[in-house]
């Protein structure tokens, strides 16, 4: 079986692609005793790898993310993407692969393009509750250090941390020359901050509590959600890194059907 | 409380529920629920300023609520402001003194009103708010203070009387006497119980209002005793005074100041008045000279405003007599001063016979030339149209048998050595005819002669020549008799020098002779006698006609001095008698003229006898009934002087309307004591009533409490608007949605 990719890797296959000069070491087995007849030289025959695609798909199960306005938290919703997402993947013939990460890297499943591999993921997903602190840009590392060859990484997170850090951990990623895509999930009420009586905030990573009137507060709140988002968006820019920032509130089959579109569109 | 007393105190209690605010505010705070939110920092990195920001806002709030609480609580309580005498209890009696100015310049018309009316309205609104049991004392102010109603009455119906019954004066005004009386009245009430009260006496407050209320045209005139005697400033006094002034600064005004009788003889007659015009009015205006009730001179002027301005009318009295005149100008706002009443008293023209004792051919040696030179003087003097005032002759003394004295009404004899045998008994049919004698001594006098009893109608006998010949050691004239018309024109003689005179023996001085002038050597200089029966004038001057003894006839008071002295023996002048209101008027005459009883009539009167003292040869009577201007008639000899009536007139000063500045006053006075009602709008009454009844802030409290009521709730909207769904668009959500077709929020 092969995937729908065209894999950048030179190797064993059907497809020839070109001669090599041999060298020692190489399988004997390659050497193209045709040329070696016509030009006593040694050459070792390469074919056009036909593997198929490794998508990585990378879910924040932190604290953060356990927070929701309406029935859905986000890690729910980023749950349902991922689902869709490595699905998607695997009906392709390509392999997807799957890592928790909070604090540190949660669960690990190397990519593979079968449905069981599927089920095993969705299960984990479904069995894991977010509930440790974040620490996105040490696990986005890790995972970098982690996957060797080159692949799609699908970051799945709210992205609640070092914005500094986590555009190093993305860069990270990118120079191992993988294909990054950053699917930023905020709830509803983060971005519009409806709240309107005086009442104390708890932080669901680290506990610290505030005591606010949201209404005086909601300007400048936007103001620095805003500036937060933009900064990410700009970074992820300037890596070459596609980036989107989703609201809970939009249904993740529409989400994901509109991107799909678009990702197709940029091919 | 700010000087404010509430008239329902126990709603302050409700100032409590200004609590109510803060506790809700207090009570807010623990009720706050918790709300697990992903990650604070953005709340953590606003938070500080807003949390600032919205206990500012909070605190303004909660200020805002508890002031229309309070505003709200403190109307209920209905507050009054008393502004001042807030010792007083509200229910105090009131002990009102009315000072009511009737001074002339009050008869000036605003708007078809005189002052005086308005003022009168003033005050009998005044007396309309009065209550029974309160009480009012009335004065006039003028010049003096007069008691309208001397004494508090409770008696409101006769004050009102008195009021309506209340004239205006002629006079000017002075502030000073009102006040101190109306002070002293003000002191008498405060001591008065009040039987209408119930208070116990251990309470503090005043048990009566008072209120002394001035009611002026606060003319600067008047005020000026009261600011220079500094009165106000130490004056212990617990009334309130109410200054109300009707008066307008620059009033217009035109007005005759003075009026003085100028030319001579018989013939002719000029009035030259002194015409001011003040404030902004007509530059001019026509002054009419009306003699004895027919205008016989009219003249149109223009007056320069501010200064006076001499105005001169001419006209012919005709024979000699007593003429009524009346100066008077176009009607204006304050008629009162556009009349001048005065008489012309014109003598008979006089015949003079001059007789020289010790002639000369050459002319500026003979004893008369100068005298001679002086009685018919050439030129301006001498009488425009007419022919001059004095008719003498001169002839020496040898021919002094062959005239006839009857043609004369006065003789001079200048340095005559004797008479003739028949002489002297020419000269006392003469005198008991009426005529006058005046004797020039000189080198030539004999005292042997003169005292002899040819000459006994001397008033006094002669001594010896007293001085130096040499002119090393001179003298001047001295003392003057005061009063006498023969010094009512005031002449400069300090030029004229003597060296020598007669010496006269004071002890022989006749009876009904006086001396009317001295020299500075103490001996007399001119003498006045009576004739034989009291008969004819006789003047005696000790010193020389011509300049032998002195340089008196060299000097430029010699003429009107000679013509005074003609004028008096013969009573051939023309006078002008003008007189000030409340001014003393003065009848002179040697006491042989008083034969009978001095009578005046004031205009529209009826005759005053003048009682008439005689002493040391003289008769002299005053009048001090000139209470009304206008034209007095007088009855008494001719030789009186004023004999034939005369004009009593305004004191005018204060038609210069000048209005004091209240500040200035109340400068002057203790700080509250007085007040001032002025302006257009002034109603004195409704500024009683307030100070009275007080003024009521509670309608002001409640629309304050409704002001902060508004601004509380657009405050509070504007405050929660921030929080309101749509109220806030964040521009992020509108680029997403660019970023992201199909992915709504």
């Amino acid at each position: 079986m092969t995937g729908s990719h065209r894999s950048p890797y030179k190797g064993l296959s059907t497809e020839f692609a070109d001669h090599r000069q041999y060298v020692k070491g190489d399988d004997l087995k390659r050497l193209d005793w045709r040329v070696y007849a016509r030009t006593e030289r040694y050459y070792i025959k390469r074919y056009e790898e036909s593997t198929n695609l490794k998508a990585y798909v990378l879910v924040d199960s932190s604290a953060s993310m356990a927070y929701r306005s309406n029935g859905v938290t986000k890690y729910d919703y980023a749950c349902h993407l991922a689902a869709g997402l490595a699905y998607v993947v695997i009906k392709q013939a390509d392999c997807a692969g799957m890592v928790l990460f909070g604090e540190e890297i949660e669960d690990y499943f190397p990519p593979r393009s079968s449905l069981s591999h599927l089920r095993a993921m969705l299960d984990a997903l479904a069995r894991y509750k977010p509930q440790k602190k974040t620490n996105t840009a040490a696990a986005l590392h890790g995972m970098a250090e982690l996957i060797k060859r080159r692949g799609l990484i699908i970051v799945i997170s709210d992205l609640m941390d070092d914005p500094e850090q986590v555009v190093r951990g993305l860069a990270h990623f990118r120079q191992k020359r993988h294909d990054v895509v950053v699917l930023h999930v905020l709830d509803d009420h983060e971005l519009n901050f409806p709240f309107e009586k005086v009442a104390t905030f708890r932080d669901m990573e680290s506990g610290e509590k505030i005591r606010i009137a949201p209404k005086d507060l909601k300007e400048d709140y936007g103001k620095e959600l805003e500036a937060f988002i933009a900064h990410y968006k700009r970074a992820c820019y300037e890596n070459n890194i596609d980036y989107v920032t989703i609201n809970t509130k939009t249904p993740h089959a529409s989400f994901l059907s509109a991107y799909l579109t678009r990702r197709e569109k940029v091919r | 409380m700010f000087g404010l007393t509430p008239l329902a105190p126990w709603f302050l209690w409700g100032l409590a529920a200004v609590s109510v605010p803060v506790v809700i505010h207090m009570l807010q705070s623990p009720t706050a629920k918790i709300i697990d939110f992903p990650c604070i920092r953005f709340l953590k990195a606003c938070q500080k300023k807003a949390v600032r920001r919205t206990r500012l806002k909070n605190i303004i709030l909660m200020l805002m609520r508890m002031a229309i609480i309070a505003l709200i609580a403190f109307g209920m309580a209905k507050p009054q402001r008393f502004e001042e005498q807030t010792d007083v209890l509200p229910d105090a009696p009131v002990s009102m003194v009315v000072v009511l100015d009737n001074s002339y310049s009050m008869g000036y018309v605003d708007k078809g009103r005189s002052r005086f009316e308005q003022a009168l309205e003033a005050a009998l609104g005044l007396l309309g708010t009065l209550k029974p049991g309160d009480e009012v004392a009335l004065l006039l102010m003028n010049e003096q203070c007069e008691p309208l109603l001397p004494d508090f009455t409770a008696d409101h119906e006769r004050a009102r009387a008195a009021l309506r019954g209340a004239k205006l004066s002629d006079l000017g005004t002075n502030a000073d006497p009102a006040l101190r009386e109306a002070i002293r009245l003000a002191a008498k009430a405060a001591s008065i119980p009040d039987s209408r009260s119930q208070i116990p006496d251990a309470d503090k407050k005043e048990r009566r209002r008072l209120e002394i209320h001035i009611l002026t045209d606060l003319q600067a005139l008047a005020w000026e005793p009261v600011l220079k005697s500094g009165y106000l400033k130490n004056v212990d006094t617990k009334a309130t005074i109410y200054v109300t002034s009707f008066g307008r600064k620059g009033s217009a005004n035109c007005f005759v100041e003075s009026v003085a009788v100028a030319g001579a003889g018989p013939e002719q007659c000029s009035v030259t008045a002194q015409v001011w015009a003040v404030g902004a009015g007509a530059p001019g205006g026509v002054a009419t000279l009306s003699v004895n009730d027919k205008p016989v001179a009219q003249e149109t002027f223009a007056v320069r405003p501010g200064a006076p301005t001499p105005v001169t009318l001419t006209t012919r009295l005709g024979a000699a007599g007593s003429f009524r005149c009346v100066l008077s100008l176009q009607d204006d706002a304050l008629t009162a001063d556009d009349k001048h009443f005065f008489t012309v008293k014109v003598g008979e023209r006089s015949k003079v016979l001059v007789v020289d004792g010790d002639p000369s051919a050459i002319g500026p040696l003979a004893e008369t030339f100068y005298l001679g030179n002086a009685l018919n003087p050439g030129g301006a003097a001498a009488g425009v149209d007419g022919p001059p005032p004095v008719d003498a002759r001169v002839v020496s003394i040898a021919e002094l048998p062959s005239v006839k004295l009857d043609d004369y009404r006065i003789v001079l004899l200048c340095n005559v050595a004797s008479l003739g045998s028949d002489d002297p008994v020419r000269l006392d049919a003469f005198l008991r005819g009426g005529g006058s004698l005046w004797v020039f001594l000189g080198g030539k006098a004999n005292a042997q002669e003169y005292n002899s009893p040819q000459w006994s109608f001397l008033p006094t006998t002669l001594t010896q020549p007293v001085g130096d010949a040499t002119k090393k050691q001179t003298f001047e004239f001295g003392e003057t008799r005061e009063g006498h018309p023969l010094f009512k024109t005031k002449l400069d003689l300090r030029a004229a020098r003597f060296w020598l005179c007669w010496g006269t023996d004071r002890a022989s001085l006749k009876p009904g002779a006086a001396v009317l002038q001295s020299f500075t050597n103490g001996q007399p200089a001119l003498v006045e006698g009576q004739g034989p029966g009291g008969k004819g004038k006789v003047l005696l001057f000790t010193s020389a006609a011509d300049s032998d003894w002195g340089n008196f006839p060299l000097r430029r008071a010699y003429l009107p001095w000679v013509h005074n002295a003609i004028y008096y023996l013969s009573g051939a002048d023309v006078r002008g008698s003008s007189f000030k209101l409340k001014e003393e008027v003065k009848f002179q005459a040697l006491a042989t003229h008083y034969k009978e009883r001095i009578t005046v009539t004031p205009p529209g009167g009826t005759a005053i006898g003048v009682p008439v003292a005689v002493k040391e040869g003289y008769a002299e009577g005053v009048f001090k009934n000139t209470d009304v201007p206008g034209l007095y008639q007088v009855k008494a000899d001719p030789a009186f002087t004023h004999s034939g009536g005369f004009g009593a007139n305004l004191n005018v000063q204060e038609s210069i309307i000048t209005m004091e500045d209240p500040e200035k006053i109340a400068a002057a006075a203790p700080s509250g004591l007085l007040k001032f009602v002025e302006g257009p709008k002034r109603d004195v009454v409704e500024e009683v009533k307030k100070s009275r009844e007080g003024q009521d802030y509670w309608p002001l409290i409640f629309k304050l409490a409704l002001l902060v009521f508004v601004v509380e709730s657009l405050f509070g909207n504007l405050v929660s608007r921030a929080g309101k769904p749509g109220g806030l668009k964040l521009p992020l959500f509108e680029v997403l949605r660019r970023r992201n077709p199909g992915v709504s929020q």
